[in-house]
């Protein structure tokens, strides 16, 4: 799987997902509904690696964090596991948007490349999340840790899966939009 | 503020710190196994007096484990009481509105709150007498059968203590750069949702200039000290499987095992 990494390689790996793990915990609740759904800034680690070392690097970071955060602050425990697979699983579609588009658009202008990035990567987050939240997720915290709601589920997911994914899906983007060309110019 | 995110572990050298952690994460994985397929009310009795005797015999102190998952006991104790008052079937002793209290929803509520402060207190346990780097090096030692399907299992170990180790080193990477934007007259808690992202552009940009310069600097460090991956190395740290640990292992299967043969039949 990632044999063809480098011992700069794996230390950059394990330092950024270090990071992303940093950034994990300065997350802020933007969805009044659902405190639960935190913004952070834990993926910007997580692209910055995609971009310079491939998908099989943005996953192994991903999965470190997420492994991390699950060990240390959700205790190791089966009702924060949801939580951190869902997280993980944002981690994941967010980074494939975002490499393939940057990949696949060449041709184009730089500044409509970056747009194209943030819509479409905002556009697949939201669509993955808002059917893993419909069919995975939600059910599965109902069922696991009697979470009781005042709504049903695809209510839930129309009030509070969607604004959250577009808006972190925006914001993702243009941090990233801004940083990762000035930022790979430095770093070779 | 090194400490501050590893909070839960507390060093201390008891009885339960120096067993080894892989047998600590298999006995919490089995106890709460064990306490989600109960139905009796006398088992979770038993396993509570078991979590009782390894807290007191772990040193970490009553009042800090409580302390510890008091958020979690209030979700539970709400989420019992929900359930005792909306499931209906069974002998119903006491009704009003759409509220009752009934013999099958009094003995659903009851085991589902044993089961859960079985289940968070043995892994709250467990992570308060194992530290963080213990655990790693478990997880790395439990995927130890993948090496024959070829999958790198050094690296992936290399990989999570390295980001482990810098962690405490990231957080006061992120203070210091606030610190120093801090100074130069940024205000981070001031203004609108787009000047808050704005704002956490120039703590970004260093924050991730220096993350490539630590790990240039630690490459280069085990390079020249003439690190290879994907070989057989030791390890500072050596778990060691010793004769409290058989004990240990074969006293909570029996007791498992009795309590499945003697109680649950």
């Amino acid at each position: 799987m990632e044999n063809h990494f480098d011992v700069k390689q794996l230390v950059q790996l394990a330092i950024l997902a270090a990071v992303s793990y940093v950034l994990m915990l300065i997350a802020i609740p933007i969805i009044p509904v659902a405190p639960y759904m935190k913004l952070d800034l834990s993926d910007l680690p997580i692209l910055i690696g995609t971009m310079m070392m491939g998908i099989s690097a943005g996953i192994t970071i991903a999965t470190v964090k997420s492994l991390l955060y699950w060990i240390t602050i959700g205790g190791a425990s089966l009702p924060s596991l949801i939580g951190v697979f869902s997280s993980w699983a944002a981690s994941i579609v967010l980074l494939l948007a975002v490499f393939f588009v940057l990949k696949s658009f060449k041709s184009h202008t730089r500044k409509l490349k970056w747009i194209m990035m943030i819509i479409l990567a905002t556009l697949a987050l939201t669509i993955a999340m808002s059917l893993l939240n419909l069919y995975v997720v939600t059910p599965l915290y109902i069922n696991m840790i009697g979470l009781k709601l005042s709504f049903s589920v695809p209510k839930l997911v129309a009030i509070a899966v969607i604004p959250f994914n577009i808006i972190k899906g925006i914001v993702i983007g243009i941090i990233f939009a801004i940083i990762y060309p000035q930022l790979s110019k430095i770093i070779k | 503020m090194d400490n501050f995110i590893f909070g839960q572990y507390s060093p201390g050298d008891s009885f339960i710190h120096r067993l080894d952690p892989r047998n600590k994460l298999f006995l919490t994985i089995l106890i709460i196994v064990a306490s989600l397929l109960i139905h009796s009310w006398v088992s979770p009795l038993i396993l509570l007096l078991v979590c009782a005797f390894a807290i007191q015999t772990s040193h970490v102190g009553w009042h800090f484990l409580i302390h510890g998952i008091k958020f979690f006991i209030h979700m539970i104790l709400l989420t019992s009481l929900l359930q005792l008052l909306l499931s209906r079937s069974g002998k119903v002793y006491w009704y009003f509105w759409i509220f009752n209290i009934s013999s099958f929803g009094a003995h659903i509520a009851i085991m589902s709150f044993f089961r859960f402060i079985i289940a968070i207190i043995i892994s709250m346990l467990f992570l308060l007498t194992t530290s963080p780097i213990e655990i790693s090096d478990t997880i790395s030692s439990l995927l130890n059968p993948l090496k024959f399907i070829h999958v790198p299992v050094e690296d992936i170990s290399l990989t999570i203590s390295i980001a482990l180790r810098f962690v405490p080193t990231m957080t006061g990477e992120v203070h210091r750069i606030m610190d120093a934007q801090k100074s130069r007259g940024v205000q981070f808690h001031k203004g609108n949702v787009i000047k808050r992202i704005k704002m956490s552009i120039p703590i970004m940009f260093p924050l991730f200039i220096n993350t490539f310069k630590r790990a240039e600097d630690l490459a280069s460090a085990m390079i020249l000290r003439g690190y290879t991956g994907n070989r057989y190395r030791s390890s500072i740290r050596k778990m060691h499987w010793h004769i409290n640990d058989t004990i240990v292992f074969i006293a909570i299967i029996l007791i498992i095992i009795l309590i499945f043969l003697l109680i649950e039949s």
